[in-house]
């Protein structure tokens, strides 16, 4: 407790840390007691863990996009990380959750560009396409070829 | 209108007047073995701004003697409904909890990792590359950022899970149970539960990991704390499929 508690807080130190450690935590008592607390908005909190997952996205594009312009030799040197990469566990739960953070994501840029219904029929139609023999009218190919959802257009360039 | 903020063993009762942080004036109500810890508050209940007190009183507490928290929130009438309808009711179970966490803590960590140095360590990797290029293609939009920024995020969610592993270890071995609470391709958050004397160890443990994780990640170390994370097990036995992502 003498030179390691520098080390170690003995809480968090915003209020937000200290409401995610005892908010929905602890025993709770049914019988007659009433579980009361005024002024929480929790409704907040989904909205930002959303356009956080955009901006996530985006800052990594934006840093390889940085990287990626410089020799090849610069970034090349992060010692033993690649190796590492290979070892981790429980992927299929973080995939999972990127995933529905990336859904999410989609959403909110429909959202942000007005462009949301008119991209849900595109994509429909693509899907259909595939079934059907790819015999979509030319606008409509033209289309889903600007607006094809990113993963596919990906492996058709790649 | 009292908040009852945790319950303690009655014979520890004289420590709640010896810790209690202002301005909460927390005293204890007993009954049998067991005390209640609580505050008088205005009748519409606990605010937001409570948290920190309440939690400021635990940690006071838990530092000396075992707690067991309740829920944020929890109020009652009067001494005789703490009584009544909170201590009588499950008096054997809480002490029997009680017991169980005599000696020990919970701890926190969580690691907070440097995007630009997690983007950089996957930059090489050969879809990324490819992505990459796509993404500065004349005609490419916000459709090319994404899917980049997509496959970056997933492989440094990997390099997450893997370092947060070898980081860990040390302390791993040190904790009785450990489970992570969140983890996201820049943050984990995880909680360590921890005897009371192996505290020490798991604060050197933490000092070596602060020199592993130097520029890469930040590392944030909190406790002791009541084992928020660890209240529904405690008095159960170990089940041996009862381990984190990193087989702890």
């Amino acid at each position: 407790m003498t030179m390691t508690a520098v080390n170690r807080a003995p809480r968090p130190s915003s209020l937000a840390d200290v409401l995610d450690v005892v908010l929905d935590k602890g025993i709770v008592i049914d019988a007659y007691v009433r579980v009361a607390l005024v002024g929480i908005e929790l409704l907040t909190i989904d909205a930002r863990i959303v356009i956080a997952s955009v901006d996530t996205y985006l800052r990594f594009a934006e840093a390889v996009n940085r990287l990626d312009l410089q020799p090849s030799d610069q970034v090349a040197g992060l010692p033993g990380l690649m190796d590492e990469m290979r070892e981790g566990g429980s992927r299929s739960k973080t995939r999972g959750a990127l995933t529905g953070a990336k859904e999410s994501a989609q959403d909110f840029l429909s959202n942000l560009t007005g462009r949301g219904e008119d991209e849900d029929e595109d994509e429909d139609e693509d899907e259909d396409e595939g079934e059907g023999g790819g015999n979509g009218s030319s606008r409509r190919n033209r289309e889903s070829d600007r607006r094809a959802p990113a993963s596919r257009r990906a492996r058709q360039r790649g | 209108m009292l908040a009852v903020h945790g319950l303690i063993r009655a014979a520890d009762r004289a420590t709640v007047a010896d810790v209690a942080p202002e301005p909460v004036r927390a005293r204890a109500v007993t009954r049998g073995d067991l005390a209640a810890v609580v505050s008088a508050v205005p009748d519409e209940g606990p605010a937001a701004e409570d948290a920190v007190p309440h939690l400021d009183l635990l940690v006071a507490l838990v530092a000396r003697v075992p707690v067991l928290p309740l829920a944020l929130g929890t109020i009652a009438r009067d001494d005789d409904a703490v009584r009544d309808e909170i201590l009588a009711p499950e008096a054997e179970r809480f002490a029997r909890q009680l017991d169980a966490l005599q000696d020990l803590v919970e701890l926190r960590l969580e690691l907070g990792f440097d995007p630009d140095v997690a983007a950089a360590a996957v930059a090489q990797d050969a879809e990324v590359r490819a992505l990459a290029r796509a993404a500065r293609a004349p005609r490419a939009g916000m459709a090319e950022q994404m899917a980049l920024g997509e496959a970056v995020a997933q492989r440094v969610a990997d390099r997450v899970d893997a370092l947060t592993g070898a980081w860990t270890q040390e302390l791993a071995s040190i904790a009785e149970r450990s489970v992570v609470l969140s983890a996201t391709e820049q943050d984990v958050r995880i909680a360590l539960l921890v005897r009371r004397d192996r505290v020490p160890d798991a604060d050197d443990a933490v000092s070596r990991l602060r020199e592993a994780a130097d520029g890469q990640a930040s590392v944030e170390y909190v406790g002791p704390l009541p084992a928020y994370s660890f209240l529904d097990e405690v008095a159960e036995p170990a089940s041996p499929a009862d381990t984190s992502r990193w087989g702890w």
